[in-house]
């Protein structure tokens, strides 16, 4: 027979099944081990005065990453010093390069074959690189599997905002990794014609000067 | 008699803007069809899905390598999980232990102020001042402000159902003491009331927390002040105190000089 509440004790241990989710997140959104720990408590704090507000049968996971990105947002954004960098036409610049297949081969796949050289601390290093606005949705999206619309509903925003976050975002991220990749010698020498993005490396230096 | 397919420019073009929808597997039924079929006729949009498909799977497969379940960026760390689990297990404290406000105590002689007796010195500043401080210092955003609530008075009633306790934040008796806002912090898992004070000289922040257990053990000076033991201790710079008060224990993280933090804390212990 269906039950209308989730007990307690049941609550406690689905959400505890998503804090290495939430947490691996939290990381990346704030980028500083001692606020993400922060930031997953809050969000446990919260989820737990709001308990009566989840409906039972519903996507807790998806409800307990509403709760984090708020948090985040609400919180923990406004106290640091990044921008968000969304302020422009989120779509600009995006298709220029897209032109023929060629050019479309190189500016999708211009690393592809040394990803797999990079060590995860790269990957890392790129995906925080991403303005924050995309790499919430990069993470939402590539890490955690959530659709647009429950990104849309985790973040408040329209799905379409969703789509073109997404689509930057990932842009940003494989321009971030070719940085990375020239920046730890593997890759010495771009494709023809290829720009390779060292802002990236750039601004990772910056943050450790 | 049917035609073959001649994909226009205006069909590439909208591929080219729905193409990361259609390879997250965001499509159905009829918008499925008529990408597969795009792509299917048009060998440059086919192309360029295949690359873009290509491109996005090495990413996602490094993503996950990198900070997907069981690699180290993608696990909490263990205290963090005990201190959630045991953040989760005193919220399910019974109903009459949230409800039982601490009974002040009603009548107390006045405090003796100025008359401070070190009376133990015990090692540096503890975990919950280290917390303290370091919750203060970072200067989060207030949740409400005095101002935006109706007076410092309302700040009380702004936490009701926010903590499973009642927050009664001392009055401290000192001329200059302006209440700038609150919001709902922690220390370590105890959730915790956080009041900024705006001073003539300097800020101070006070943390709040529900302590039944008895789990805090304040070190540092030990001072009796009128009917309470208040410790002192330096941290980071900053001069915290921390009494009790029944089961409410507050800690206040100040930039004050220890003599002033002293005759502020007291003027909170008078007449209480």
């Amino acid at each position: 027979m269906a039950r209308k509440t989730l007990s307690r004790v049941e609550f406690e241990a689905e959400a505890l099944k998503h804090l290495d989710a939430l947490y691996a997140s939290g990381l990346r959104f704030t980028r500083d081990a001692r606020d993400a720990e922060d930031l997953v408590q809050d969000t446990f704090l919260r989820a737990c005065r709001f308990i009566e507000k989840f409906e039972p049968g519903t996507n807790m996971k998806a409800w307990l990453f509403r709760i984090l990105t708020n948090t985040f947002i609400n919180k923990y954004r406004r106290s640091t010093r990044e921008r968000s960098l969304v302020d422009g036409p989120e779509r600009e610049q995006v298709t220029d390069q897209l032109h023929s297949p060629e050019a479309a081969e190189r500016a999708e796949n211009p690393e592809r074959a040394l990803l797999d050289r990079l060590v995860s601390e790269d990957v890392l290093a790129a995906i925080d690189a991403v303005p924050i606005d995309f790499r919430m949705v990069v993470i939402l999206s590539d890490i955690h599997d959530f659709s647009y619309k429950e990104i849309a509903e985790i973040l408040d925003v329209p799905v379409g905002t969703v789509m073109s976050r997404l689509y930057r975002g990932r842009r940003h991220l494989q321009r971030s990794l070719a940085g990375h990749a020239a920046a730890a010698g593997i890759l010495t020498e771009p494709p023809a014609g290829e720009k390779i993005d060292l802002d990236a490396y750039r601004r990772l230096r910056a943050r450790a000067d | 008699m049917s035609a073959r397919i001649e994909p226009s420019p205006m069909d590439c073009a909208e591929l080219e803007r729905s193409l990361e929808a259609y390879l997250d597997g965001e499509f159905e039924g009829a918008d499925r069809a008529e990408t597969e079929a795009h792509i299917a006729a048009c060998a440059t949009c086919r192309a360029r899905a295949e690359a873009r498909s290509r491109a996005r799977d090495a990413v996602r497969v490094r993503l996950r390598e990198a900070m997907g379940a069981g690699t180290p960026a993608g696990r909490a760390p263990a205290a963090l999980r005990a201190r959630v689990e045991q953040q989760l297990a005193r919220q399910r404290r019974p109903l009459w232990r949230r409800i039982v406000a601490p009974v002040p105590l009603a009548t107390v002689a006045a405090c003796a102020a100025g008359v401070l007796v070190v009376l133990a010195t015990r090692g540096g500043p503890d975990m919950l001042m280290e917390e303290a401080v370091r919750g203060h210092n970072r200067d989060l955003p207030l949740e409400v402000t005095a101002a935006g609530v109706g007076g410092a008075e309302a700040i009380p009633g702004w936490f009701a159902g926010k903590l499973d306790f009642r927050p009664a934040p001392p009055r401290f008796r000192a001329s200059g003491v302006k209440v700038v806002g609150a919001r709902l912090s922690h220390l370590r898992e105890w959730p915790a009331a956080y009041i900024r004070y705006e001073l003539p000289r300097g800020n101070a922040g006070l943390f709040i927390v529900d302590d039944p257990d008895q789990r805090f053990h304040a070190t540092g000076r030990e001072v009796r002040m009128g009917p309470s033991i208040v410790r002192v201790a330096n941290s980071r710079g900053y001069n915290v105190a921390v009494w009790r008060q029944d089961e409410i224990v507050y800690s206040l993280v100040s930039d004050l000089d220890e003599a002033d933090l002293f005759g502020l804390v007291a003027t909170a212990q008078a007449g209480r």
